[in-house]
């Protein structure tokens, strides 16, 4: 089937084994994911929106080889990252650092799913604010 | 004259028929505590069962301090740390806070006391005493009477806030034209984010992006650094030729279909870097500002108000790609003097 596919129109190969081990540099490869990944995945790869309804999908629970045919292919809207722009090295680097933050606790607290000031906010405003107005209410209630 | 017509011709009242009678105070109402002894020391135990759990957090919070401590190295260790520690806080001093208002509410005195506002307005007598004393102090200090020293008292009032005016205007070094510039200039390089690596023409792939720095930016200080790249970010796109709707005028600024525009949006200055390889939509995550590639960014939606600045390049005798100059307009945010 690949060979099939091939035999059409010359395109990139599966990539080697030894790029997809996730045992780069995370600290590398997540320098590289935010310049040039996290404005549309978001920083740890929780998805994110791009114009009239398309949005770039979440990273989690990809595999090693998806996500490195998707840098070199770049499917739908994805541009496409070859190997002069980010080299197989700096691609290994990147899976690295997304199967570390899909694969060790938040060190943060909780995550509320890594999207940022919405869930937060929208967990501040209920609970926070909740408690801090329960607060209120029963300090100026009087003890029956 | 009833009262409520009274206010009615002040003109800031509007006259009510029925207006809202003064419900008086609310009647006293006994606690429970005041007539149950029992109940009385059910809240002085509650009382004493919050500060218990006060002394509780407070053992809590050494406890994790000792029982998680904090390793080099292992982020997650900080969190149990400071998590455990902030419980036992938040319990040591909510307990105090909690049975102090507790004690309080059930247990202190539970009289109940109203004070009467009293009448603002000062007596008339008052009012005329007041006026005399100005009138008297004019007298005395010849105010009204000595022209020239009223005149350059006003004099020196209106001059002396004029240092405050001089030194405020003097508090750092102006923009001058820092906004309008930025480190490209004929013959820079361009290099990639953030390894300063110089591209090749025949490396940018159709539909491929390149997140650009200027050649040498990558050496500069710290600060200096985040400054210019600030303003100097790029994004490299090679797009197929024929699907740029180029103006003749700037048909040379890009180089066979690879093109170079600002990464600072023109709204706010939000990095623009959401390229859709297919429509050519360029979208600020910020505020949805989204701008056509192919049309040399034109703003096709969203609060932006100008185009992206687009950087001429061309390649030069080694087939890298160099800028053919600085941007040929301000990038970034407008600001009130971005014409002249």
């Amino acid at each position: 089937m690949a060979a099939w596919v091939a035999s059409l129109a010359p395109g990139p190969a599966i990539p080697d084994e030894e790029y997809l081990r996730a045992d780069g540099n995370p600290t590398h490869g997540g320098e590289l994911f935010r310049i040039n990944c996290a404005m549309c995945h978001n920083a740890v790869g929780a998805a994110g929106a791009l114009t009239e309804g398309k949005w770039a999908p979440q990273l989690k629970g990809v595999s090693e080889k998806h996500i490195y045919e998707a840098m070199v292919t770049g499917p739908q809207n994805m541009p496409v990252f070859n190997d002069a722009n980010l080299t197989p090295e700096d691609k290994k680097d990147i899976i690295t650092y997304l199967k570390y933050v899909e694969n060790n606790p938040s060190v943060g607290g909780y995550e509320l799913g890594s999207i940022g000031p919405v869930a937060e906010g929208l967990f501040v405003w209920i609970f926070g604010m909740g408690f801090i107005i329960a607060i209120t209410v029963w300090l100026g209630a009087k003890s029956n | 004259m009833s009262e409520i017509e009274k206010v009615y011709e002040s003109g800031l009242a509007t006259k009510a028929d029925r207006p809202i009678k003064d419900p008086g105070i609310e009647p006293h109402r006994i606690r429970m505590t005041d007539k149950d002894e029992r109940a009385a020391r059910n809240a002085e135990r509650a009382v004493s069962v919050m500060f218990l759990i006060s002394i509780v957090g407070a053992i809590i919070a050494v406890w994790g301090f000792f029982a998680f401590p904090i390793v080099d190295g292992d982020l997650s260790a900080t969190r149990n740390n400071t998590f455990w520690m902030g419980v036992g806080m938040a319990l040591s001093l909510l307990g105090i806070g909690f049975g102090a208002v507790h004690w309080a509410k059930t247990l202190m005195p539970d009289h109940e006391v109203s004070e009467e506002r009293h009448i603002a307005r000062s007596s008339d007598e008052a009012r005329a005493q007041a006026v005399e004393i100005i009138k008297l102090a004019d007298g005395e200090s010849g105010f009204t009477r000595r022209k020239l020293i009223r005149r350059t008292l006003y004099g020196a009032l209106a001059f002396f806030p004029i240092p405050a005016l001089v030194i405020f205007g003097d508090l750092g070094p102006t923009v001058g034209d820092t906004l309008k510039h930025t480190m490209w200039k004929k013959g820079t390089r361009l290099t990639k984010d953030p390894t300063g690596i110089p591209i090749k023409a025949s490396e940018v792939t159709i539909g491929s992006v390149f997140h650009v720095i200027p050649e040498g930016l990558k050496e500069l200080d710290h600060d200096i650094k985040l400054n210019e790249k600030a303003k100097a970010a790029v994004l490299l796109v090679r797009v197929n030729p024929g699907d740029l709707k180029e103006d003749p005028a700037k048909k040379d600024w890009s180089y066979d279909g690879i093109v170079a525009y600002s990464k600072i949006c023109t709204h706010v200055g939000c990095p623009v870097a959401l390229y859709e390889q297919h429509t050519h939509h360029l979208l600020c995550p910020c505020h949805q500002s989204t701008f056509d590639l192919a049309d040399h960014c034109k703003v096709i939606f969203g609060p932006a108000a100008r185009p992206l600045p687009q950087l001429p390049i061309t390649v030069d005798a080694e087939g890298y790609l160099v800028a053919q100059s600085d941007f040929l307009e301000p990038v970034g945010p407008s600001f009130w003097d971005i014409r002249k």
